[in-house]
């Protein structure tokens, strides 16, 4: 994993953290970048998740925590530059195509996603995974969006109530 | 339970396990129409679809749209039935966009000669309180639903206002009808067709003008104090914060709550760093009030700020027109002089036009202040004093 950042100076190389996972995985990232957490970042700048010792996330599972790490990674050199001045236009459409990339992702990831970047407070992933979600909701009609979105197909009942609101709101859906 | 009886191929929507929050969060980016759509999923998902906070806040996302309100025949009905299609349209400003917000159909053509048989009488969180032909009505335009209301009548009653009722979460209108020359206000709760009257403080032997006044401002006192509870205290703090100065006094006179808010130390810093900086400029002689200077009584003094045009900031009167030559700046702090004339210093607020002489002090010839500042702790203002050197 590329590095271009070079850090606070610290000895010439970037102040690096440990992360654990709910299964007992230890992750290394550069400080900067698990300071898009809101969480972690008070932690970090204690000090804390530096050398042996590593910060326990119990909520996330290693999978998770290393599909985090990797928007965390891509993301920390933007966000350390306060976003815009320095970014060029290729760099943002760089960051965009990513990002399109790395929602395109199994519903039972989306989910966990979902919620590590809520328990993480990750703004930007947090709003990503959103936007994600209401993209999948958006121009489909009630039957597509519960197929879309892994739902049963409707008992009777669920038929009947579906019908009852489409006839309601009719011009919601022309 | 229910999991464990049913077939493990009945597969469940991750939606489903969400926290609310994080699912109002996801619905808060979907287009009004997808809202609705969403109420026909799911009972999880039109529960949160239809709170009302959640609508909301959803309304608030949306960009704000100037209503016009004018007739068009939008409708494609056959001539001979003679009917028309009346529209309600909001220009969206970003996209020179017209949208239609509501639509009436009507038998008849009378409209066209001069009167509009519309009228908006207000609105509140993107409803709108609408009448057609002296009949009113309720309309969300973004669900396209309405409801028809039969109080206030219009053919006796006056719309003042529409607004929600923090507590019950009702909205209510405020209306006024004339009773022998003298107003009285009334509120009815939307869908309950009940009027209550709002009793007048001070209607006995005074003029009608007066009346009127007092009627004014003890119903903008209800709908202030009703409007006051909807909206959330910080967010209050930041609308006050962008008014003037005149203004925010003037709220002050409107209700309790409004009063204290505004006197909060917190607010007025606050307020202040959102004024224009101004630059003092200079002292002069003010010569506006002239009788009192031909008679040789006193002179008043200004300082003023450079802001184009200048602006008055102090006034002084003084005795002897000697006196302006003395009037000194000191120091400022938060919006605040420190000034000081022939015989004492005072602090001043030039935003509000309040000053307060300053005790135990020595006389202003006798002494130097160094410095003003705000003394965090106790929230003080405090001047240090150099030890004097004569």
């Amino acid at each position: 994993m590329a590095a271009p950042e070079s850090g606070d100076g610290n000895n010439g190389a970037a102040r690096m953290v440990t992360l654990i996972s709910s299964d007992n995985t230890r992750f290394e990232v550069e400080a900067a970048a698990a300071s898009l957490s809101q969480t972690l970042q008070l932690t970090i700048l204690d000090g804390g998740g530096g050398g042996g010792d590593g910060i326990p996330l119990p909520n996330v599972d290693s999978a998770t925590l290393s599909k985090v790490l990797e928007y965390c990674i891509k993301h920390a050199p933007a966000a350390a530059n306060g976003g815009a001045p320095n970014a060029t236009a290729v760099d943002r459409a760089e960051l965009e195509r990513f990002d399109n990339e790395f929602v395109n992702i199994d519903q039972s990831v989306l989910y966990s996603l979902i919620m590590a970047a809520h328990n993480l407070e990750i703004e930007g992933l947090q709003s990503l995974v959103a936007k994600k979600v209401a993209d999948m909701i958006k121009g489909k009609s009630p039957m597509e969006i519960r197929r879309t979105l892994g739902f049963p197909d409707p008992t009777p009942e669920e038929q009947a109530e579906m019908n009852a609101h489409m006839l309601e709101y009719g011009w919601a859906y022309e | 339970m229910a999991g464990t009886r049913r077939a493990p191929e009945r597969r469940r929507s991750f939606l489903i396990d969400l926290p609310e929050e994080i699912l109002s969060e996801i619905l808060l980016l979907l287009p009004p129409k997808y809202i609705l759509r969403c109420g026909a999923v799911c009972k999880a998902l039109c529960n949160v679809a239809s709170d009302h906070a959640f609508l909301l806040a959803h309304h608030r996302r949306q960009p704000p749209r100037r209503l016009f309100s004018f007739v068009r025949d939008v409708g494609d009905y056959p001539d001979d039935l003679g009917l028309v299609d009346y529209c309600v349209e909001a220009v969206d400003l970003r996209i020179h966009d017209f949208r239609s917000i509501v639509r009436f159909t009507a038998g008849d053509y009378d409209c066209l000669e001069g009167n509009s048989p519309f009228a908006i009488h207000a609105a509140c969180d993107g409803l709108l309180l609408m009448s057609f032909k002296r009949l009113l009505y309720l309309c969300n335009p973004t669900t396209r639903q309405w409801v028809s209301i039969l109080r206030p009548a219009l053919r006796h009653n006056t719309v003042m206002g529409l607004y929600a009722h923090g507590s019950s979460s009702e909205y209510r209108v405020l209306y006024c009808r004339h009773n022998h020359g003298k107003p009285l206000f009334f509120i009815s709760t939307v869908g309950s067709e009940i009027e209550r009257g709002i009793p007048l403080r001070s209607a006995r032997a005074q003029g009608a003008k007066r009346a009127t006044a007092a009627a004014m401002a003890e119903s903008s006192r209800a709908a202030v104090r009703h409007a006051g509870l909807e909206i959330p205290e910080d967010l209050m703090a930041d609308i006050l914060a962008r008014m003037p100065a005149t203004s925010i006094l003037r709220f002050r006179a409107a209700c309790k709550c409004w009063h204290h808010r505004t006197k909060d130390p917190a607010f007025l810093l606050t307020h202040h760093l959102c004024q224009p900086a101004q630059p003092l400029f200079c002292s002069r002689l003010n010569v506006k009030d002239q009788d009192a200077f031909r008679m040789g009584h006193y002179c008043c003094l200004e300082l003023e700020a450079v802001d184009l045009p200048p602006r008055m900031v102090v006034r002084f009167k003084g005795i002897e027109s000697i006196q302006f030559n003395l009037l000194a700046v000191h120091g400022s702090c938060d919006g605040l002089l420190l000034l000081s004339n022939l015989d004492a210093h005072f602090v001043c607020n030039p935003a509000t036009r309040q000053w307060a002489r300053l005790p135990r002090l020595p006389p202003p010839h006798a002494c130097r202040i160094a410095g003003f500042y705000a003394h965090a702790a106790s929230g003080k203002y405090r001047g240090s004093l150099p030890t004097q050197r004569p």
